[in-house]
């Protein structure tokens, strides 16, 4: 695809709306009240001297340490002038093992960005290099012995900044099996239809959602695999559309299965307003019926995935008020829950105040039917991004509520059981990931060392 | 990094000189009204809000980091604090139905690009605060990582996924650097 025309079209659907203001730079200077102190005097002598010395010391540091560290093939992420630092994502946590994925290290346009899988088996002290592999990190499963890794193509072949000669990324699902718990992977054959979207049951059931210019973006298609992804068939379209905001999270899906008691599979897709739910593996969906509480009445709906421990299960959803603000404070999630395998779903209980959805800014970890955790990134700054990074986390299906304040600023997490997990940070005026750990269920964060592997 | 010469200026509007302020602030003013239009919809608080950002930036001015090389992100992400305040209110869901700028589009507008602004008016704030960064700001995307407070991979994978959900049969970002 091309970014240059995509840029050129939304830019101009911005600058239809935009209207001059002539004069604004000079109004906007002369508003200040230059007299005024600034919070912090900084201006004395003595600091003046204390910075000079100070930025002094940082050229020096600048100019030596590259050298150093180059000499020393040591790499350290966010140094230097070299490639930037890594950004991660965490893909799996089964058991004590933890996986996660270093994207594109020094991507170069047009070629393909290439993806390194790590796995630690002993709570990140050691890491082992699993898999190298391009495309768009999109999702992992570890079931079992057997697993699966996924990416989707977005290579535009012929495309570096140039109207002409691009190929259009084909969108397609490219597909890594383990039978060893992760030791070794084999590549499947990708996709001929582009996927937004893939979930697998077992080692040989999956199904991926797909939507393309064809289909238009009012319409999702599912296929399904029952050969552990060595072939796909189309099953039929979905009723909705994705949402327009998504609930990020490892291990969060916009199409899940699960086993009945009975041996039966029921499936959930998460459609634009509504959840929906089959019993014929995709060939027919209805909407799944929620109570909505008297304190969100009228409010806009966003669904997500249940998650189910035998016939128990938990449903979060994240209700908004359309003519309220889009903020963590004004919106409200809510956790429902079923006895009968999600046959039917009630006894709403709402979570803390501040952890809820603003775009995307939220993520939920759902270890089973009773363990939940969520984030906010601005428990009490409201839309102050980043004001007070907190830590919410449940042992009775929302129930009672603990929360940590002046956590990390934390993305994602996983849990391995209730007490052992690993989440994703940003750190640092650069947002730099990192990866840290906790032993007592969130409450308290150790930072993790990963090491920068060569992507080649 | 930015140049001697920047960082010199940096380090003196950090030190309260007003003339360096000034001459780093005033090329912000423009792309800062600019986002904050795009934001809000409405002149008068897309100036207030860009008012509030040099406001902000010289009380606060001991928080310039000379070492970073830019105030840019710093600044703008003032801006985008701003206008999510503004939208908080109540009030602004009124404002929003007279949006007066739908007044203005001419019958001229390609079908297309009115869909695609109203698509755009659709997204959640971020999203459309993400776009505006980095396609009409044209900032790296470094920066739009500083001003969303998220890692450049997070502003990677969320641009390929705003794009394509905003309208699958358009072009989208091929994510590279």
């Amino acid at each position: 695809m091309r970014e240059e025309r995509l840029a050129a079209q939304i830019r101009a659907a911005f600058d239809s709306t935009h209207v001059p203001d002539p004069g604004l730079e000079n109004r906007v200077v002369s508003a200040i009240p230059w007299s005024r102190s600034a919070e912090r005097t900084a201006s004395m002598p003595r600091a003046a001297g204390v910075v000079a010395a100070t930025l002094a010391l940082l050229a020096v540091a600048i100019l030596v340490a590259p050298t150093l560290l180059s000499r020393l093939n040591i790499q350290i992420a966010g140094s230097g002038n070299g490639p930037e630092p890594p950004a991660y994502s965490l893909a799996a946590v089964s058991g004590r093992s933890v996986y996660i994925v270093q994207r594109g290290v020094g991507v170069v346009p047009g070629q393909p960005a290439r993806n390194v899988l790590m796995e630690s088996g002993d709570g990140g002290r050691t890491w082992t290099d699993r898999l190298h592999f391009d495309g768009i990190y999109d999702g992992m499963q570890v079931l079992g012995t057997d697993g699966f890794i996924w990416s989707i193509d977005m290579q535009s072949p012929g495309c570096k900044g140039a109207e002409v000669g691009c190929t259009p990324p084909s969108w397609a699902l490219k597909l890594y099996r383990t039978t060893d718990e992760g030791t070794t992977w084999t590549a499947l054959p990708a996709t001929d239809f582009p996927v937004n979207d893939a979930f697998f049951l077992d080692a040989s059931r999956g199904w991926a959602v797909s939507s393309s210019p064809q289909t238009g973006p009012s319409v999702e298609v599912l296929y399904e695999t029952t050969n552990g992804g060595e072939s796909w068939a189309r099953v039929g379209a979905l009723p909705q559309p994705a949402p327009n905001g998504q609930i990020f999270g490892v291990g969060l899906y916009r199409v899940t299965f699960n086993q009945q008691s009975d041996g039966s599979v029921k499936g959930w897709y998460v459609g634009a307003t509504q959840l929906n739910v089959t019993v014929d593996a995709g060939r027919s969906w209805k909407p799944v019926a929620i109570p909505v509480p008297a304190a969100v009445a009228g409010w806009a709906l966003t669904p997500m995935q249940p998650a189910f421990s035998g016939q128990e299960g938990i449903l979060p959803l994240a209700y908004h008020d359309p003519a309220g603000p889009d903020n963590a404070t004004a919106n409200r999630i809510y956790l429902y829950l079923s006895h009968d395998g999600g046959s039917t779903w009630g006894d709403p209980r709402p979570a803390p105040a501040g952890f809820s959805p603003v775009g995307d800014d939220i993520s939920i970890s759902i270890l089973d039917s009773q363990h939940v955790w969520l984030t906010s990134l601005s428990l009490s700054g409201g839309d102050q991004v980043q004001a007070s990074p907190a830590v919410a986390q449940t042992s009775d299906a929302g129930l009672h509520w603990t929360v940590v304040r002046n956590t990390p600023r934390i993305l994602q997490m996983a849990f391995g059981d209730g007490t052992h997990g690993f989440a994703l940070d940003v750190s640092g005026a650069t947002n730099v990931n990192g990866i840290l750990s906790t032993s007592d269920g969130g409450a308290t964060w150790q930072r993790v060392d990963v090491p920068v592997l060569p992507a080649g | 990094m930015g140049s001697m010469d920047e960082l010199g200026l940096l380090n003196r509007a950090r030190l309260g000189d007003r003339h360096a302020f000034e001459e780093i602030l005033r090329p912000l003013i423009e792309p800062a009204y600019r986002l904050a239009l795009a934001m809000l919809h409405e002149r008068e608080a897309a100036e207030d809000a860009v008012q509030e950002m040099a406001l902000k930036g010289w009380h606060h001015r001991s928080r310039i980091r000379p070492e970073l090389g830019t105030v840019r992100p710093w600044f703008l992400a003032i801006v985008a604090n701003e206008c999510r305040m503004v939208r908080r209110g109540r009030w602004w869901s009124v404002l929003r139905v007279t949006d007066p700028f739908d007044r203005a589009l001419g019958e001229r507008d390609l079908v297309s690009g009115v869909d695609l602004r109203q698509a755009l008016d659709r997204l959640p704030y971020r999203e459309r605060l993400l776009l505006h960064l980095y396609f009409v700001l044209d900032l790296p995307m470094a920066e739009v990582a500083q001003v969303l407070g998220i890692s450049v991979g997070a502003v990677k994978s969320r641009l390929h996924r705003v794009t394509r959900r905003l309208r699958p049969d358009l072009d989208t970002v091929e994510v590279a650097p």
